[in-house]
């Protein structure tokens, strides 16, 4: 639908799919909570359905509308839901993996510190595995465990 | 030594401290009731007290912890608050800064200290693209309470790669708040306005402002002290020329104004504090005062701090001008490393002399 959507032009910008991948994310995003983070990337429309926004608000935001989750300033690639914690899609590869890292940082922090509990999950690609924030973060991730 | 003072002073109160936000000033009074403070030591007491205020603030950089800072402006606080607050991270710029802006997305407030502002190129597209744009691309829903920090700009023979000056590049992007003090008194204030804001704030400080000491007020030692953001400072009246800057081109043009006095020239000191907010009303209200402008900045001169200054005054207050407005900025070449060179390279008080007698004369 998003495809015929963009090839007639009714879609503008990027538009990327997932298709064929959705059984890994809603597998994963099944497990979690209203209060665990997911980060995505900017294939994330399904990682915002999954994590429980509303099927209209995603494609409104697609098509750049104010009823949209972002009011349609956000677009295809930066879905976020602060109600749902979807803490952004992001646009270039491997940005999104420190940002969940410090998602889940802050879950260590806030039982440590805060006294308080959630989770973070945070979805790429394999070709992400090239990029070298990727392995900072697997670094600084077993460095403050 | 503040750090010390502080921990020997009112304890007990430590991590449950209530921060009162209200005006009235219940001043601790610091040993000796000394009056002045370096930069480095108001910084410190600065983060010191926001971490006592707020849990949910943390230190994160290079050689924070155990080595006290690379420049000791975290000095004491892995000691007073423990690893699980003051974090040491490797030399990874990107990946810290981005983990920094996910935990501010999850709720809690990040002080990252680059080590200079040159290494922030390492993580820039972190501080844009995850900090700046994420309060407008959630539609407001996620808000990023983050703040960067260290020296900024040109230090001592450091080189071409050490010594850039990023008020520019970081002022032009909107969804972040810049902030440049120049004395102690900005040091704090604006400090522990970064920490409380909301939204993601680069704070640049000056590597060479750092051992300088300033007179301090009793109500800047205040826990409760904070400055506005977006307000500039009139460091010196005056009503011939309006001389504008940031940092520690303010001391330069503070000695440049008692040049100028000499030969019978009033200057007008502003020191802007927030590069963006740029506090517009303030240099405009100056300007169409004395008719004439002078700005500058050590950075480089093309697309600069001064260039912006300079046309919101061209396009606000025309017709107030006398004469050209004036820009000195660092001249247009990577930052040179001998010595004589480097001090050509960058706005001394001479040149600030000379730009303000031309802006004075032109009308002549």
């Amino acid at each position: 639908m998003c495809a015929q959507m963009y090839y007639r032009g009714k879609m503008f910008g990027f538009v990327h799919l997932y298709n064929g991948q959705e059984a890994v994310s809603t597998g994963f995003i099944k497990l979690l909570t209203k209060s665990d983070s997911v980060v995505s990337t900017y294939c994330d429309h399904v990682h915002a359905l999954s994590k429980g926004v509303s099927a209209r608000a995603v494609m409104s935001e697609l098509f750049g509308k104010v009823t949209g989750c972002c009011r349609g300033q956000g677009g295809s690639m930066h879905m976020f839901s602060k109600e749902h914690n979807i803490l952004g899609g992001f646009a270039f590869i491997g940005e999104g993996i420190p940002v969940a890292t410090g998602a889940a940082f802050t879950s260590k922090y806030k039982r440590e510190v805060l006294k308080q509990d959630c989770d973070t999950v945070a979805f790429f690609g394999d070709g992400t595995c090239n990029n070298g924030q990727f392995y900072e973060c697997l670094n600084m991730a077993a460095l403050y465990k | 030594m503040w750090g010390i003072l502080r921990q020997r002073g009112i304890d007990g109160g430590g991590l449950s401290l209530r921060r009162t936000r209200s005006a009235s000033v219940s001043a601790r009074s610091y040993a000796a009731g000394s009056k002045e403070m370096t930069v480095r030591d108001a910084l410190n007491s600065a983060i010191d007290e926001e971490m006592s205020a707020d849990p949910k603030v943390f230190v994160m950089g290079e050689e924070v912890g155990q080595y006290q800072g690379a420049y000791k402006i975290t000095k004491g606080l892995l000691e007073k608050y423990g690893p699980e607050r003051v974090y040491d991270t490797p030399i990874t710029e990107a990946g810290f800064t981005g983990i920094g802006v996910g935990a501010a997305y999850a709720g809690l407030k990040p002080v990252v200290e680059f080590m200079t502002f040159n290494f922030s190129m390492q993580a820039i597209d972190h501080i844009i693209n995850s900090a700046a744009k994420s309060n407008y691309m959630s539609a407001g829903q996620i808000n990023v309470p983050i703040v960067f920090r260290g020296p900024n700009g040109a230090a001592a023979g450091v080189g071409a790669q050490h010594s850039q000056c990023y008020a520019a590049w970081y002022a032009s992007v909107p969804g972040l708040k810049v902030l440049a003090p120049y004395s102690a008194e900005d040091a704090r204030g604006l400090l522990k306005a970064a920490i409380r804001d909301p939204d993601p704030v680069v704070f640049l400080e000056n590597e060479l402002l750092y051992g300088e000491s300033f007179p301090i007020s009793e109500e800047a030692l205040d826990s409760s002290f904070c400055l506005p953001i977006g307000k500039a400072k009139i460091e010196r009246q005056g009503k011939d020329v309006t001389i504008v800057t940031f940092s520690k081109m303010v001391g330069f043009a503070l000695k440049a104004a008692e040049k100028l006095a000499e030969e019978g020239i009033s200057a007008e000191v502003i020191n802007l504090r927030s590069i963006r907010p740029l506090d517009r009303a303030t240099i405009n209200a100056s300007v169409r005062k004395t008719s004439r402008l002078v700005t500058v900045e050590e950075g480089f001169p093309q697309h600069g701090v001064c260039a912006e200054i300079c046309a919101s005054v061209v396009e606000e207050s025309f017709s107030y001008l006398d004469a050209p407005v004036e820009r000195i900025a660092g001249a247009d070449v990577p930052m040179p490393y001998a010595a004589n060179l480097e001090r050509l390279a960058l706005p001394q008080v001479e040149d600030i002399v000379r730009a303000a007698k031309r802006a004075c004369y032109r009308s002549k």
